[in-house]
């Protein structure tokens, strides 16, 4: 059995989306978004399912060009840890040891575009530490780069000097020449010279020649020295060069070709379009063909850009070591593909965060399909896919299920149609146990079936026309959809609409339901919670509403208020509240909640005339009613709870004004105010209500203890000796997650009274003695 | 190879002399935690407690302590003996002081539960594999001072309460003072009612499992068991002589293996 389940998830920068927080699911495999509309209920399911499909719509993305990352964490319940999912050998000795004793993973996919997206771990310490690992690479190819520019800028003044000195060299060695010959005529000439006067002046002649001479002798050397350490300097720099000018020219590439990226993308947004307006077949067609092209296309750039992306990564690395090592070429060519050889032996962040997103639950989006199957549909809303047709997606999914395609019924001569229809097994089994425990049909069984049908003279308007008939047959009876009750039809269309969108061969899936049943009354809605409450054991739901029919009153921890955080505003932010928060939310995102209050009332099931007591909060509240369950002699007892402490004078005030009696229980030291609340305007004493209050426990888990707290409720062996309030508090625990798993415990039947602790049943035992006696 | 000479063996020596006052020391220490002989036979007119640590200091530990309704007696035996058993025989006596001076607890079982957080949570014990079982057993009586009743709780080591040369066996559970195979269960409370001239046995495992005799084996509890009824019916300096003198004869030229830790309260 898949073992994997979703945890938590954060969504930032979707839509009206800035940054939902980390937001658990709750534990017991359904979660509810609870909101008005427009609060962004649906964005979060859409987030969820973007993250998983890897699909984002234009209209997602936030006017500030922020783009959208959605992080989701996963739980495993089985006794592996991360790295047993992982190729062991592909991860570094940090990472695996890092992932080696976790239970839980985090993978976020981070937009870079509106096509293109990573996906990566972002477990908190592998993320830390492949992020100091980028960010050191980062520097040194930073470095790298700023010699490489520097270098380059430098070239083009080094090449300058090179000429002029090259220039003036050879002037000077020209004027050295042209000396030397004058020089040789001057000795001619004092060899000739007979006289002595005539000998003087050559000698004095060839004298200044000489020093001269040696002048320009010297001035060369000089010249020459000069043009010889340029000349060695720009041989010495000639490695760095073509080092620099082939990564730049990479770099250019890398840029144009993502250019040509944008701009195919671009034509695939504009031709999809395109394909969404056509209305002719004729042009659909063409726009097809067309984008095919472009993916084609796009396909080869991707190509195109992974092998430039390749080799600017290797000229990255020889550059980074010639520059910041000085190595010489060769061997920085050799040591650079080393170094990428062993950086891919082992997996990164991507390659950790798609090898564990294969093994994650497949997320299922759905949108409210308010089609229910209908009795029978024409077969022309089929084939024109009218989708305004009653009950048209339903009846869709029906065919997709039985292996047709609307095409089928495109043959023209209706007898044979009729024909092919008989010959097919035009079946489909639905057993009922796979998700819903209420019985339906003698075994549970039914078969849904489909007949091809023509309108007769009764319906002048349509006689003569072929339509589809639906049946829902069981073991006792062949009845219409509609003969069925509303509840049991929806759960066929929900049954048709979860086969018909396995995309994987894969039980483990959380359903993204948007608005479940919105289109049935009260009591079919009450009829989709028990569908969810079944599915739960089989895989996660999580679903938007504002109906107080699919939320129990019992179970707020699974709630997730969504809200604006300007409510009057509906471009304002959109916030997520968790459980524990609960009471920040406003009124009319708690509508349902109250509704349902207002609801039970009414039915005199949630509160009662009498034998009501008024908790703290929603979690004393599930504590309390189920321990009141098992507790000897308790007998009727109605927990109400407040939203906090605060709220507690409100909710007395309410009561006080139904007549209803209750008594208020109060836990812990600092409730003074409420008490002096209570007293001062007299809300107690009116009504002949009175409080109880336990100072010793600060709240509803210090009831417990140490043994049972960790037993029941922690799930957890380690030592516990302050107070349970304080142990939560110390290391912020979700006393909502803790509430679950004890309610679990309770629902599995794991304890009774008996099984307590005597320091348990002790603190109960004054509780409940307290409570018998205010009520 | 290392070259043995007479520096080197004058050092090994020294060292070992070092050792020994260093652990004589630390056995002055934990000497002054337990309860003085003079304050046991205040509290305890008739009694006895034989003690024999293996080392110089023990994993096995006692307390005592008056107050004003009942009387608190413990026997505690450490996880192994000498310096380690001997720092959690310090944590026991502590914890111990801590949980009945801050809960004011009504049955020793509910001490129990609290020493085995306090140890757990000082040990870092979460249960996890290959973790350390360090811990301790021990037996705790809560003694009525005017009914004389008295309650019992136990980690692992059971009280025997003799009477008319029948022994009475209180056990305890059998799981430990500190991380336990198991998810943590709540300590039994055992009650018995006394009367005048019943003798009351707390001990440690180090008696019956020492190994001795003409075949070099374990004591066992029945023969442990016979010598107790056999002694109930002497006066307490004379049942510690004979516990003393059969010990020694058991043991004779083997070692001893454990601390031994008995005692003997006369109602």
């Amino acid at each position: 059995m898949e073992t994997i389940k979703l945890s938590a998830f954060r969504i930032k920068n979707f839509r009206s989306i800035i940054d939902s927080g980390w937001r658990s699911l709750a534990n017991d495999g359904i979660t509810i978004l609870i909101g008005q509309n427009e609060s962004g209920k649906t964005s979060v399911l859409e987030a969820l399912q973007s993250f998983f499909d890897n699909m984002l719509l234009e209209d997602v993305l936030r006017s500030d060009n922020s783009l959208p990352v959605v992080s989701c964490k996963f739980r495993l319940e089985d006794k592996r840890t991360v790295v047993d999912l992982l190729d062991k050998k592909m991860l570094e000795n940090e990472v695996f040891s890092i992932l080696k004793e976790q239970k839980e993973f985090e993978i976020t996919r981070e937009w870079t575009s509106s096509q293109t997206n990573t996906l990566y771990i972002s477990t908190a310490d592998v993320h830390s530490f492949y992020s100091q690992k980028i960010e050191a690479q980062k520097l040194l190819e930073e470095k790298s780069k700023k010699e490489i520019e520097s270098l380059l800028g430098d070239t083009d003044s080094l090449i300058k000097k090179l000429d002029a000195a090259e220039q003036e060299k050879t002037e000077t060695q020209n004027e050295l020449s042209a000396k030397r010959k004058e020089l040789e005529q001057k000795q001619k000439a004092l060899r000739r010279a007979k006289k002595p006067d005539q000998k003087l002046i050559a000698e004095k002649e060839l004298d200044t020649c000489s020093r001269e001479y040696k002048l320009f002798e010297d001035d060369f050397t000089q010249k020459l020295e000069i043009f010889e350490q340029l000349k060695n300097r720009t041989q010495e720099l000639s490695e760095k060069i073509s080092i620099g000018k082939l990564y730049q020219g990479l770099l250019q590439k890398q840029e144009l070709l993502k250019g040509y990226l944008a701009d195919c993308n671009n034509k695939i947004s504009d031709l999809e379009h395109l394909y969404e307006i056509s209305t002719h077949e004729k042009d659909k067609k063409g726009v097809l063909q067309k984008i095919h092209q472009q993916k084609q296309e796009l396909s080869k750039l991707q190509q195109e850009i992974h092998s430039v992306d390749e080799q600017t990564r290797l000229q990255m690395f020889i550059a980074t070591k010639v520059f910041n090592a000085g190595t010489r070429l060769k061997q920085a060519e050799t040591e650079a593909q080393k170094e990428i050889f062993k950086l891919d032996k082992f997996f990164d962040m991507q390659r950790i965060g798609e090898s564990l997103f294969k093994y994650i639950p497949v997320f299922e989006f759905f949108e409210d399909f308010s089609g229910l199957l209908p009795n029978k549909i024409d077969l022309e809303d089929i084939l024109n896919e009218n989708h305004h047709a009653e009950g048209y997606k339903a009846a869709l999914n029906f065919l997709k299920l039985a292996g047709l395609e609307p095409s089928f019924f495109r043959e023209k001569n209706h007898r044979i149609l009729k024909q092919r229809i008989e010959c097919l097994n035009s079946d489909i089994t639905i057993n009922f146990h796979d998700y819903w425990s209420q019985n339906v049909g003698k075994d549970n069984r039914i078969k849904l079936h489909f007949e091809l049908e023509h309108y007769d003279y009764t319906v002048p308007e349509k006689s003569g026309k072929p339509y589809l008939e639906f049946w829902v047959k069981d073991n006792q009876e062949r009845l219409y959809p509609k003969q069925r009750s509303r509840g049991v039809r929806w759960f066929l269309s929900f049954y048709l609409e979860l086969k018909a969108a396995a995309t994987r061969n894969n039980t483990n899936r959380v359903l993204l339901i948007d608005e479940p049943g919105l289109s049935l009354h009260a009591r079919a809605q009450e009829d989709v919670l028990k569908v969810f409450e079944d599915l739960k054991t089989k895989m996660q739901v999580v679903y938007s509403t504002h109906s107080p029919h699919l939320v129990k009153p019992e179970k707020l921890y699974r709630i997730l208020a969504v809200q604006r955080a300007n409510e009057s505003d509906d471009t304002s932010e959109t916030l997520v509240l968790d459980p524990n928060s609960l009471s920040e939310a406003s009124a009319d995102t708690l509508s349902p909640i109250y509704s349902l209050m207002g609801i039970r009332l009414s039915e005199q099931q949630f509160i009662r005339s009498e034998k009501n007591i008024i908790v703290p909060d929603q979690i004393s509240y599930y504590y309390l009613t189920y321990l009141s369950k098992i507790y000897p002699d308790m007998g009727d007892v109605t927990f109400i709870p407040a939203t906090g402490i605060h709220t507690i004078p409100s909710l007395v005030n309410i009561l006080s004004a139904w007549q209803v009696k209750y008594g208020l229980l109060l836990l812990g030291s600092n409730v003074d105010k409420v008490i002096e609340d209570l007293h001062y305007n007299s809300l107690l004493s009116k009504s002949g209500n009175s409080i109880l209050h336990l100072k010793e426990f600060e709240i509803v888990e210090d009831l417990f203890s140490a043994i049972d707290f960790k037993k029941l409720i922690l799930l957890q062996r380690i030592g516990i000796t302050e107070k349970n309030s304080e142990f939560i508090a110390v290391n912020g625990l979700s006393r909502n997650i803790l509430a679950t798993n004890f309610v679990n415990n309770f629902n599995d039947a794991k304890f009774s009274y008996n099984d307590l602790d005597e320091s348990t049943k002790e603190n109960l035992e004054k509780l409940f003695a307290g409570i018998k006696k205010i009520l | 190879m290392a070259i043995i000479n007479d520096e080197s063996i004058e050092k090994l020596y020294k060292q070992q002399q070092e050792l020994e006052q260093s652990l004589q020391y630390a056995s002055y220490i934990q000497q002054s935690l337990f309860p003085k002989n003079s304050l046991i036979k205040h509290i305890f007119p008739e009694s006895f407690l034989f003690f024999k640590p293996k080392d110089i200091v023990s994993g096995d530990f006692y307390w005592i302590n008056r107050e004003s309704e009942k009387t608190i007696v413990a026997i505690g035996d450490s996880t192994g003996h000498g310096v380690p058993g001997a720092f959690l025989s310090i944590l026991g006596i502590s914890f111990l002081q801590l949980v009945i001076s801050r809960y004011n607890p009504k049955s020793p079982a509910i001490v129990l539960n609290y020493l085995r957080e306090y140890l757990m949570k000082a040990l870092n014990q979460t249960g996890k594999e290959f973790e350390q079982k360090d811990g301790f057993d021990i037996s705790l009586c809560f003694i009525d001072n005017k009914s004389k009743n008295i309650q019992f709780s136990g980690a692992f080591n059971p009280i025997y309460i003799i009477r008319d040369r029948e022994v009475n066996q209180l056990l305890g559970d059998k799981m430990p003072i500190g991380i336990g195979a198991d998810f943590e269960e709540p300590f039994t409370n055992h009650e018995f009612k006394l009367k005048k001239g019943d003798m009351i046995y707390l001990f440690t495992d180090g008696y019956p499992d020492q190994f001795g005799g003409p075949e070099g084996k374990k004591y066992k509890y029945k023969p442990f068991r016979k010598l107790l009824t056999e002694c109930s019916i002497l006066r307490t300096e004379e049942q510690e002589k004979k516990i003393k003198e059969e010990f020694d004869r058991w043991k004779g030229d083997s070692p001893q293996i454990d601390d031994v830790t008995i005692f003997g309260i006369r109602q």
